[in-house]
């Protein structure tokens, strides 16, 4: 796989028409197209806990709603381990999914895999996949699936910036050390967690027409020293 | 690259291929070690900056820099998504290019060496130079992204791509980490990203704690009352070091 093949290829499978509507929508497609599943979740972080914001059918949903309210499963363990979270095959007697694996079953899950979203200690959710039959996940798939989990990250901190998504602009400024830098100090200026003080950043990148990467530094730089309407 | 103190201290060559390998069989935060491996590299080779690379098949993340920050920083935001470290990363071998890196605007030798694992790719280094590199700096700094792909192979022991690709992501996010405590800990003490990311590893290596740890307690909000003392103590003596003439 070339370098920056798979990266682009993973963004060409979300559709960017939808994407301008509801991009949380058009990234859930994308991931269900992209990896062959059944269907695609993705749960945000909320005060009551995970929350599913958009899934692909009402099968994830319901594979997702089982988990939450059980306390168990691989969606729960990504969001609390921070580690992605396989599980090829649902009726494969496993120790760890002893209550809810029939529940799973039930459900019509026959293999999953959970991805956290974050970036750094910054925990936004997680992102599942679900096939109807047991599922030999490969390491290529894996590797999609990570992608599409860090692009789908960069995707939901500009939904919830409030910034319309225009896949012109380049994806990928999560991983700038700077970026993430800046991320820390305003998460310390504000007393906020760094998941809302990267919100924070894109948002104010948007409302000054600034890139995230022009303004990271600036304030890396203590240029920018005050955000009067954050 | 092939100046004096190269030539004469071929000791000092060795020893910092035997320090680099005694830091990969201690173990170790990888975050940490791979920034130590980096610098390493670049001295050894005799460069300007030196910082590794990985991504399995995606784009390359910055996880580990010599000691040289903003020439780091510098270098991953030109490098990290096309240049000499892509493109030996998708070969497999030594590209050398010249390009103007970060702000100075003259051209100097970039070169990107693979970092591969029995055959598998999982990243580059990257060194910045400032003349054209001597073959032997190549060898050298090649025999130390050898060490770091052991390394971040060797982080899970189970030999197959999933676990390659599951440790070159652990390594990513812990750089991630690393660099949201800096800047925590930067806008807490008054200090440069930089500086508290220097602060941050001089405190592991004074107190019983991975660097990984330390960045963990910092973006938490749980730094504990003796960790909070050595920031304290150490910030301190970086100011009077900088108030003397």
């Amino acid at each position: 796989m070339n370098g920056g093949d798979r990266w682009q290829r993973m963004i060409s499978t979300i559709d960017r028409s939808l994407s301008r509507v509801d991009p949380v929508a058009a990234a859930c497609e994308g991931v269900r197209r992209a990896l062959g599943t059944a269907g695609c979740s993705i749960l945000v972080r909320s005060a009551s806990g995970l929350l599913t914001m958009s899934g692909s059918d009402e099968f994830s949903s319901i594979a997702d709603e089982v988990q939450v309210v059980m306390g168990e499963g691989p969606v729960v363990a990504a969001d609390t381990s921070d580690l992605p979270v396989l599980l090829p095959d649902v009726s494969r007697p496993d120790d760890r999914w002893l209550v809810v694996a029939p529940s799973l079953s039930d459900c019509g899950v026959g293999g999953m895999m959970a991805l956290p979203l974050r970036s750094g200690r910054a925990r936004f959710g997680v992102l599942t996949s679900y096939w109807r039959t047991p599922v030999m996940i490969s390491a290529e798939m894996y590797a999609d699936g990570l992608v599409l989990a860090d692009i789908v990250t960069e995707l939901l901190v500009r939904h919830l910036a409030g910034e319309s998504i225009e896949f012109e602009q380049s994806l990928g400024s999560l991983g700038s050390p700077i970026v993430q830098q800046s991320v820390g100090m305003l998460a310390e200026r504000y007393g906020v967690e760094v998941a809302e003080a990267q919100v924070r950043l894109r948002a104010m990148a948007f409302r000054r027409g600034s890139t995230v990467v022009e303004l990271a530094q600036r304030i890396v730089n203590r240029e920018v020293i005050e955000e009067q309407d954050s | 690259m092939t100046g004096p103190e190269n030539q004469a201290a071929p000791a000092w060559n060795a020893l910092e291929i035997v320090s680099a390998i005694h830091i990969a069989a201690a173990g170790g935060d990888l975050v940490d070690v791979l920034d130590r491996v980096a610098d390493a590299a670049a001295r050894l080779a005799g460069v300007r900056a030196g910082a590794i690379y990985l991504g399995t098949g995606d784009r390359l993340h910055l996880v580990g820099g010599s000691a040289d920050r903003q020439a780091v920083l510098d270098l991953m935001n030109e490098l990290a998504n096309a240049g000499p470290c892509v493109e030996c990363r998708d070969s497999g071998v030594v590209v050398v290019r010249w390009l103007s890196v970060g702000t100075g605007g003259a051209q100097e030798p970039v070169v990107g060496i693979p970092l591969s694992f029995r055959g598998e790719m999982l990243g580059a280094v990257g060194l910045i130079c400032e003349v054209e590199p001597a073959d032997d700096s190549v060898i050298k700094a090649q025999a130390l992204a050898d060490v770091a792909a052991v390394l971040v192979a060797c982080g899970d022991p189970s030999p197959d791509s999933m676990s390659r690709i599951r440790a070159v992501r652990m390594a990513v996010d812990g750089r991630v980490l690393l660099e949201q405590a800096s800047g925590m800990l930067a806008e807490r003490l008054g200090l440069t990203p930089a500086q508290a990311h220097q602060l941050m590893r001089t405190a592991a290596n004074e107190i019983d704690m991975g660097l990984a740890e330390i960045a963990r307690a910092v973006v938490d909000r749980r730094v504990s009352n003796e960790l909070a003392s050595h920031f304290r103590r150490l910030s301190a003596r970086w100011s009077g070091d900088q108030a003397q003439p």
